[in-house]
């Protein structure tokens, strides 16, 4: 992918990336995840979490020191935000971070963390005082090496097996007050800029796993045969498959409308989540009828279906649930 | 009017070709990004994404 240059896509040239805009990441995150759904989403913590704070919110000297290797591939970066009690309600962070002199102590776990044991590099939000929920973040980039950072990989995870995600714990963990990302109190405000773009990548990602699940769907009811004929004569396969193919192309035009937007600087929040919701819930029912046509073949591993059924259902979880896609949606609907 | 006859099919036909090839109306830019970027998924991820997905390896092959 570094090779290709699409690490560095929506990152400024002077830092070895390669610029661009939002339509272009939404169409290297659905062709990546269209191949490998594990490996794109290594690729949207790297490049649309990680370097992309980085890029947003960094100091002049952040870029310099960070971005170069991360858009060469050679630095991987991962986003610490959920814990095990803050997920959809990120402003329940937990992880504290206490100023001593030049440094801040940090305390308390991550869970669910993409890349984090390949990191180099993790943007980790933590609070600088409990009392003040998401006006308490501060936002951290925290080296890979560093004292007292506990890495583990978690395991049993269902699908998008390529990627790792990981528990981080804090332990008296000293990072510079010079690896602060914009001001005290502000970290939050950063973190859903960044996430409100992200988004588009995510949600496009799913579209990538519907078109491949929907392509396997169409490669196996032209060669399977059942009757005296190819499945893909009879009239519930073809209905099935209308259906996918009209789905599919829906999801992808509301992700490109959502980076449209985004790219001509108007508002995009609402139709980035209206992507997401969709796309997401096209790439659950696309797997599911993709292997409801492969039939037994389908249930076994390994069959290109049974794991885009697996991987699928990650896009209804990450990066904001459903929930919390139509909590955004009906905010923007009824305040507008 | 005959004149007009003539060319509008033409131009129909020019139009509508377009917007057909020219996928959601992408730039040719865009277009051949995709077309890059699909052809790196089918040649190198998916050959190997079965293999990560039992593993659970790193996938730095194809990270690089």
């Amino acid at each position: 992918m570094a090779e290709l240059g699409l690490s560095g896509l929506g990152i400024d040239e002077a830092y070895g990336g390669s610029g661009g805009t939002a339509r272009q990441g939404a169409i290297v995150a659905e062709e990546l995840a269209r191949g490998c759904t594990g490996t794109s989403t290594i690729y949207v913590a790297h490049q649309s979490l990680a370097a992309q704070f980085i890029n947003m919110h960094g100091t002049e000297e952040h870029k310099q020191r960070y971005l170069p290797g991360m858009t060469a591939g050679q630095t991987i970066g991962a986003f610490a935000l959920t814990e095990p009690g803050a997920g959809s309600d990120a402003a329940g962070i937990r992880t504290t971070a206490k100023r001593d002199g030049d440094d801040y102590v940090l305390n308390g776990s991550k869970v669910f963390i993409t890349n984090a044991t390949e990191a180099g590099v993790l943007i980790v939000l933590a609070s600088l005082d409990r009392n003040l929920g998401s006006r308490g973040f501060v936002a951290l980039i925290v080296d890979g090496e560093t004292p007292g950072m506990t890495i583990n990989a978690m395991h049993g995870k269902m699908g998008i097996r390529a990627s790792s995600t990981c528990e981080v714990f804090f332990d008296d963990c000293r990072v510079p007050v010079t690896n602060r990302m914009g001001e005290e109190y502000e970290g939050f405000r950063s973190t859903m800029e960044v996430l409100n773009a992200s988004r588009v990548g995510i949600a496009a990602q799913a579209v990538g796993v519907a078109q491949a699940a929907y392509e396997e769907a169409v490669k196996y009811a032209k060669q399977r045969e059942a009757f005296g004929k190819t499945i893909s004569e009879m009239q519930g396969i073809q209905w099935m498959i209308a259906d996918m193919a009209t789905e599919v192309e829906a999801a992808r035009l509301l992700v490109m409308q959502a980076a449209t937007l985004l790219d001509a600087g108007k508002p995009f929040v609402k139709e980035a989540s209206m992507a997401k919701l969709f796309a997401s819930r096209v790439a659950v029912e696309t797997a599911d009828r993709a292997l409801q046509i492969h039939g037994g073949v389908g249930y076994f591993s390994p069959s290109t279906v049974e794991r885009l059924y697996r991987d699928a259902k990650i896009t209804e979880i990450y990066e904001g649930t459903s929930e919390i896609q139509r909590m955004i949606i009906s905010r923007n609907v009824l305040s507008e | 009017m005959e004149g007009d006859s003539r060319i509008a099919p033409t131009l129909i036909h020019e139009v509508v070709t377009k917007a057909v090839m020219d996928h959601l109306l992408l730039t040719d830019e865009e277009q051949l990004l995709r077309t890059t970027v699909r052809n790196f998924a089918d040649d190198v991820l998916a050959p190997r994404a079965s293999a990560y997905d039992e593993s659970g390896e790193f996938p730095a092959d194809n990270v690089e």
